[in-house]
């Protein structure tokens, strides 16, 4: 019967109904409540069953492992959070973006294009998520043209390759570098150890999307190889924006124009400390909001951005010197082509393509020794070389591709040192210098201190700066006539400073929170000037913002775990007009639960987040908002076959996130309930 | 596409909730009937199973129960590892007319009355200090520590490869007059003294 699952499964007819059902929100709750009840009933069976097998068959039983990721986090030198490859499967995660939401302090932003990513009150509308920076294994990726890090559908890896996220906030230039400045994320993709042979995987939801995965993973003796490839089709929702809700643009309404499909390989071959990475990814996507004043409803407005990279890694320790060494070479491509109307009215459409090719190499050697007992000395060096930051406009006519053309170095020599002073007290003083071939140098400083009180409290006092440099698309902006160069752009700094209390409760419950506060400098806006009626992008502003958050997390060594946050955030700017941040979430929530419906085998994932009212670009607001999500997880067949069934926004919940500077509205409608079926085998 | 209310952003394609969360509920009936054929468990819901193996596979000297339905006293001393998972699967049962009784104990004199002390692995530090004081005492000691059975415990869980196996100080036991069957030992990874 088992065997049949998946087929009778997708027989089923996935007929459309456009017309919302009343009281479907009721029927979600009733059929949850009975789908519990049913669970908990055949939970008491599955002890029993334990009870009665016989020595032999207990000791043939594999063991589902605990993480152990609590404790490690509570001695980093920073507000830790970790996100395991468990969590991603039992609350149903799509993306890094929905991995995100789920962590204190981190709220994200959709405008039916990319996916951005806000930190503590601060998510500037009209940046490129060049504030974190994002690693693959350690690999940075954020490209080299506009500092943009991928965290929605167009991040670089299939969210079920992820090992574990390891979200590090404040800033760690000290140890990164560029990017560093409100967050680390950092993505382990699985190993071999974590793939036995072929896992194949496929799902289909809302919204005409389906979704393909093969993996293959094997140890032959000292060479492990793993292979995995993606494929993601979606051919998005018919939506209205009240902004063009004129006859002339269809009313407002605009269909097949949020179509979006990638594509992602990964290669992963590890021979004793070499690890070899081979990563290759693209995705399309149409952009249904008109931006930069592209004709309503044209199916051409679209975005195909493409990354590839390889990596080489090596690790091994002689003796108290442990050396860690990669090198890899990156490639990342955009073409945007924008469907403009004619000055006369009657002559054709014209498509202006913005493109930009960034490739770089990067090289890091970094070496750690312990000096004498309970001190870690590391010190490291890193070179990024950038081939090639050419960006620029393909105009129709004349259809001839003129890039402008640039290139940079940067070189970095890094130091951190780890002295546990007494067996309570740990000392965490980093500090690296940059240097730029464009703006010069600059040095940031980390300083932690940690001390263990007695009993489970873990205290915790962290200064860092860091810094943002200026991308290409600020000092030389080529995407239309209307900006200026500034050669002279320097880097945006970063203070922070923050407190934080980590404490046991028991062995069952883990207590932390923090204050905090930022203070952002040289900040990277467009200025209009006067003499030229131009644009041009100038350090002008500063923000601050002073913030709070506590956060309870339980787990149960039955299965049951969860976490329930809240975090209040002050951002301003008080030398402007308006002080509040736009983009801004004062309080946010978020609440965790993994339920073990039947031991071990049938898990519910619930979440709900619940966000502050926001300021947009234009003078008003986004509504405060709350969202649920459900994920129904059955391992089966031995836990060779794993079917997945997850509703989004469970409530239907109407909500909107503020428009970016390019797009015409001021807020953009998100997702109602959408639902998702997934279906993994492993053989 | 046709559009049947004003809401902006009508959604397409999306299947009744109904439906699909009906399709679930049969996807529940039909994983209720695959469960038995799941070979995975938590480690510690296997390793009370095993506790409770142990208590049909042993034999104590007839001293140790003050009568012949005394119960028998499973203890955890240190962090419990266990939950409800313990008292779970030796609920209503009984083993040769013995009810089993799990408790968690603090006090090494307390220790010394257990039939059976699973010593978490919280201890670890003071491990020698309490197979010490329980020297005399006639309580399987089953610890969850590397190096448990060469200290001089009686039974010790190892994972290996993702399974829970178990080693045997067939010596230390007898010493304290317990009878490990056959069976038991023939189970056991590892079997010294």
């Amino acid at each position: 019967m088992c065997g049949r699952l998946p087929t009778d499964f997708l027989e089923i007819p996935w007929r459309p109904t456009l017309a919302r059902r009343r009281g479907g929100s009721q029927s979600v709750v009733r059929w949850f409540a009975i789908l519990v009840l049913s669970a908990s009933a055949a939970s008491q069976q599955t002890t029993k069953d334990l009870s009665d097998a016989s020595l032999e068959e207990l000791s043939n039983i594999q063991v589902y492992s605990a993480s152990k990721h609590m404790q490690s986090a509570s001695e980093a030198p920073a507000s830790v959070t970790v996100v395991t490859a468990d969590e991603i499967q039992k609350y149903g995660y799509r993306n890094l973006a929905d991995i995100l939401r789920s962590v204190p302090g981190f709220y994200v932003t959709y405008d039916r294009d990319y996916t951005f990513v806000g930190v503590r009150g601060f998510g500037r509308l009209g940046d490129w998520n060049s504030r974190i920076l994002v690693l693959i294994d350690g690999h940075r990726i954020n490209n080299n043209v506009l500092g943009q890090a991928m965290i929605g559908n167009e991040f670089l890896v299939d969210v079920d390759m992820i090992e574990r996220v390891e979200i590090v906030r404040g800033p760690s230039s000290s140890l990164y570098g560029a990017n560093a400045f409100l967050a680390v994320i950092n993505v382990i993709t699985r190993t071999t150890k974590q793939v036995k042979d072929w896992e194949l995987s496929y799902q289909t939801g809302s919204f005409g999307t389906n979704e393909g995965r093969a993996t293959y993973g094997h140890q032959f003796r000292d060479l492990g190889v793993l292979l995995s490839g993606t494929f993601y089709d979606s051919q998005g929702q018919t939506l209205f924006f009240p902004e063009f809700n004129t006859p002339a643009n269809n009313n407002g309404i605009t269909s097949d124009t949020d179509y979006e499909s990638y594509k992602h390989i990964l290669a992963t071959l590890t021979f004793h400390g070499f690890t070899l990475q081979g990563l290759f990814s693209t995705r399309e996507k149409i952009v249904p909001t008109a931006y930069f004043g592209a004709v309503f409803n044209d199916p051409a407005d679209l975005n195909i951005d493409s990354h590839q990279f390889v990596n080489l890694g090596y690790q091994h320790s002689v003796g108290k010197w442990q050396l860690d060494a990669h090198t890899g070479y990156d490639q990342a491509r955009l073409q945007g082509p924008v469907p403009e109307a004619p000055l006369m009215p009657g002559d054709p459409v014209v498509l202006n393509t913005f493109s930009f090719r960034g490739n770089w190499w990067t090289g890091e050697v970094k070496v750690s020794r312990d000096l004498f007992e309970g001190n870690r000395l590391t010190l490291g060096s890193e070179v990024r070389d950038n081939l090639r930051q050419d960006q620029g406009e393909l105009l129709n006519p004349p259809n001839v591709f003129s890039p402008e053309l640039n290139r940079s170095l940067i070189t970095a020599f890094y130091a951190q040192d780890e002295f546990a002073i007494t067996h309570r007290f740990t000392l965490n003083a980093g500090v690296r210098y940059d240097h730029y071939s464009t703006f010069g140098g600059t040095t940031n400083p980390r300083l932690a201190l940690i001390y263990r009180a007695a009993g489970q409290t873990t205290l915790k006092m962290l200064y860092g700066n860091a810094f943002s440099a200026p991308d290409v698309y600020q000092t030389s902006p080529n995407f239309g006539t209307f900006y200026d160069d500034n050669p002279k752009l320097q880097p945006e700094h970063i203070q922070s400073l923050e407190g934080r209390v980590e404490q046991g409760l028991g062995q069952h419950f883990q207590l932390s929170s923090g204050v905090y506060h930022n203070q952002i400098d040289d900040l990277i806006s467009l200025v209009s000037i006067a003499a030229d009626q131009n644009f041009q992008y100038q350090n002008d502003g500063s923000a601050q913002a002073t913030g709070m958050d506590v956060e309870l997390s339980g787990r149960a060594s039955n299965g049951l775990q969860g976490k329930a946050s809240f975090d209040y955030v002050h951002a301003y700017n008080d030398t402007a007009a308006h002080p509040t941040l736009d983009n801004s979430p004062g309080p946010m929530a978020k609440l965790n639960v993994i339920i073990p419906l039947v031991d071990q085998w049938l898990f519910a994932g619930v979440e709900g987040q619940f966000l502050g009212r926001r300021l947009t670009l234009l003078p008003g607001s986004v509504g405060s908002y709350q969202v649920f999500n459900l994920t129904l997880l059955g391992h089966t067949v031995g836990k060779h076959l794993d079917v997945a069934g997850s509703v989004f926004n469970v409530l239907d919940k109407k909500y909107f996130d503020p428009g970016r500077p390019e797009d015409p509205e001021n807020a953009i409608q998100q997702d109602g309930r959408s639902l998702r079926i997934k279906i993994t085998g492993r053989f | 596409m046709r559009i049947l209310n004003s809401t902006p952003a009508t959604i397409k394609g999306m299947p009744s909730p109904r439906r699909v969360l009906w399709v679930m509920g049969v996807v529940v009936l039909l994983l209720s009937g695959a469960r038995a054929q799941s070979p995975t468990a938590g480690e510690y819901q296997l390793k009370a199973a095993f506790l409770f193996n142990f208590a049909k596979f042993v034999e104590w000297p007839p001293s140790s129960f003050s009568d012949a339905s005394a119960p028998l006293r499973i203890c955890v001393l240190g962090q419990d590892p266990f939950g409800e998972e313990l008292r779970n699967i030796t609920k209503d049962k009984t083993v040769n007319g013995h009810k089993l009784e799990v408790s968690q104990v603090l006090d090494l004199q307390v220790a010394r009355t257990c039939h059976i002390l699973f010593i978490a692995s919280s201890e670890t530090a003071r491990l020698k200090q309490i197979l010490e004081s329980l020297r005399g005492a006639d309580a399987l000691t089953v610890g969850d520590t590397k190096g448990f059975v060469e200290q001089g415990g009686m039974i010790n869980f190892v994972l290996e490869n993702n399974r829970v196996q178990f080693e045997v100080n067939r010596k230390a036991a007898e010493q304290c007059g317990l009878k490990i069957s056959s069976k038991l030992l023939s189970v056991a990874k590892l079997v010294v003294g």
